[in-house]
């Protein structure tokens, strides 16, 4: 749990974003919700984060469109940075930098 | 607020009454974290699965989760769908005008918040409820009863309404500062409205009402001869699925065909094929059949009509349609079904 204390929302990117093939960040570790629709994506990703450090990167492999959307939305709640996102065809790749607790607003 | 900070659990759909709630509670310096509740009823997840070409991603966002981003407000997103199917096929409190139990909804959700408040050490809950706003679930009596079967007797706070509701121990004890808090009751939206002018929140869906299947009549019907023609305590989430897209046809207390309205629809049906029969006409355009049941050579006949009837190819005298389960294909020359022998057996 990374309570908010209400110091503010992390910058809005809900759409922006589109890594370069040759930049992708190195993830330490990968979560594949290929196949599930949202909100499945964001509870698989929440499971994994959970047992991550923070500064971590995390990459998430989805097809449902809308996971670009809510994937950038979750991070500024819970306060981790999302790096960007790449596509191949329908195929997803979309990178977070798990939070430190500063940044998560925990207490 | 002396010690630790004080942390409140809310309910966030990420409509404006559960995001001004939680707004006004971080502006009193609270901490807040919101629990958005998957029920596999939502009818925007729906319009997800079924990926239709140019649906703007934007429209299909979760609210809840955007809700959580546009305030810096941490959003757990819980499956419950499979107990929440057990709780809606027997309701304490009885459905709506539909499949809809609102207050046992209510009661289930703030159950689980009670028990995430406990796990987390936070100390009490919040909604974005108001007092008199829905005719089921949020008059006074029933707002009682929620608190009560909820297992949160004096920890729900619905700071929206809670100047006109009797004070909670988040109140009493100073966790929160009562007299700052809203007197809204009723079905009005001009109080809600200035408080999201002062928050500066202006990207909220509008109130439709319309979000969840168990208010959808459509929805309903095939949800009530589902249960009937079937062992409900098998059911489970994944069985609801079909529910949510196609023409509906009984065709016997044991077949059931789905015919898809549209290439999306058609396309989705045709994940679900495996151990399953599927018609489609042949050389026209055709909708996707997809049967529920073991049909006989008399039945599998009639779905390879009705298929018929449903292609553009309707008004020939006779339409070739194949259907197949698994290995097994068969292909029938037909009569498509008049529309007069369609519309009864329509659910």
């Amino acid at each position: 749990m990374h309570p908010s204390s209400g110091s503010g929302p992390a910058p809005r990117a809900d759409d922006g974003g589109r890594l370069a093939a040759d930049v992708l960040p190195r993830p330490d570790a990968v979560v594949d919700a290929t196949g599930l629709f949202c909100p499945l994506p964001i509870v698989r990703t929440a499971e994994r984060v959970r047992g991550m450090r923070p500064g971590a990167v995390l990459e998430l492999r989805a097809d449902d469109p809308v996971t670009r959307v809510d994937l950038p939305n979750w991070c500024r709640g819970h306060g981790h940075r999302f790096l960007g996102w790449t596509a191949d065809g329908r195929e997803l790749r979309l990178f977070l930098a798990v939070a430190t607790p500063a940044a998560a607003r925990t207490e | 607020m002396d010690g630790a900070p004080i942390t409140a659990i809310g309910l966030i759909s990420g409509g404006l009454d559960s995001t001004l709630a939680a707004r006004l509670l971080v502006e009193q310096g609270l901490s807040v974290v919101g629990l958005n509740f998957s029920t596999g009823f939502c009818k925007t997840d729906a319009r997800r699965m079924l990926n239709r070409p140019g649906e703007d991603p934007k429209r299909l966002r979760h609210e809840g989760i955007r809700a959580g981003g546009d305030a810096g407000i941490p959003i757990e997103v819980i499956d419950i769908a499979e107990e929440y199917l057990k709780m809606v096929l027997h309701p304490k409190h009885g459905y709506g005008k539909v499949m809809n139990p609102c207050i046992d909804c209510r009661i289930f959700m703030l159950r689980r918040a009670r028990q995430y408040m406990e796990e987390n050490g936070a100390h009490f809950v919040f909604t974005g409820e108001v007092l008199g706003q829905r005719p089921m679930s949020q008059h006074r009596r029933a707002l009682q009863e929620i608190e009560r079967d909820s297992g949160l007797e004096g920890l729900l706070l619905r700071p929206l309404s809670a100047r006109v509701l009797p004070a909670t121990i988040p109140e009493e004890r100073g966790w929160v500062d009562r007299g700052r808090l809203p007197a809204i009751h009723g079905r009005g939206r001009k109080e809600q409205v200035r408080l999201a002018q002062r928050f500066g929140v202006l990207d909220y869906p509008q109130p439709s009402g319309g979000c969840c299947f168990l208010t959808d009549m459509n929805f309903g019907r095939r949800f009530k001869d589902k249960i009937a023609h079937g062992d409900e305590t098998m059911l489970a989430p994944e069985d609801l699925v079909f529910l949510k897209v196609g023409r509906h046809l009984r065709l016997s207390p044991t077949v059931k065909i789905i015919v898809g309205r549209d290439e999306p629809e058609c396309n989705f049906l045709g994940r679900y094929q495996a151990g399953r029969w599927a018609a489609e006409a042949l050389d026209c355009s055709s909708p996707l059949t997809l049967v529920e049941g073991d049909p006989d050579v008399e039945t599998r006949s009639r779905i390879a009509s009705i298929t018929a009837r449903y292609s553009n190819a309707r008004d020939r005298e006779r339409v070739r349609v194949r259907l197949r389960r698994d290995q097994a294909e068969e292909i029938l020359d037909v009569v498509p079904a008049a529309e007069s022998s369609c519309e009864p057996l329509l659910l």
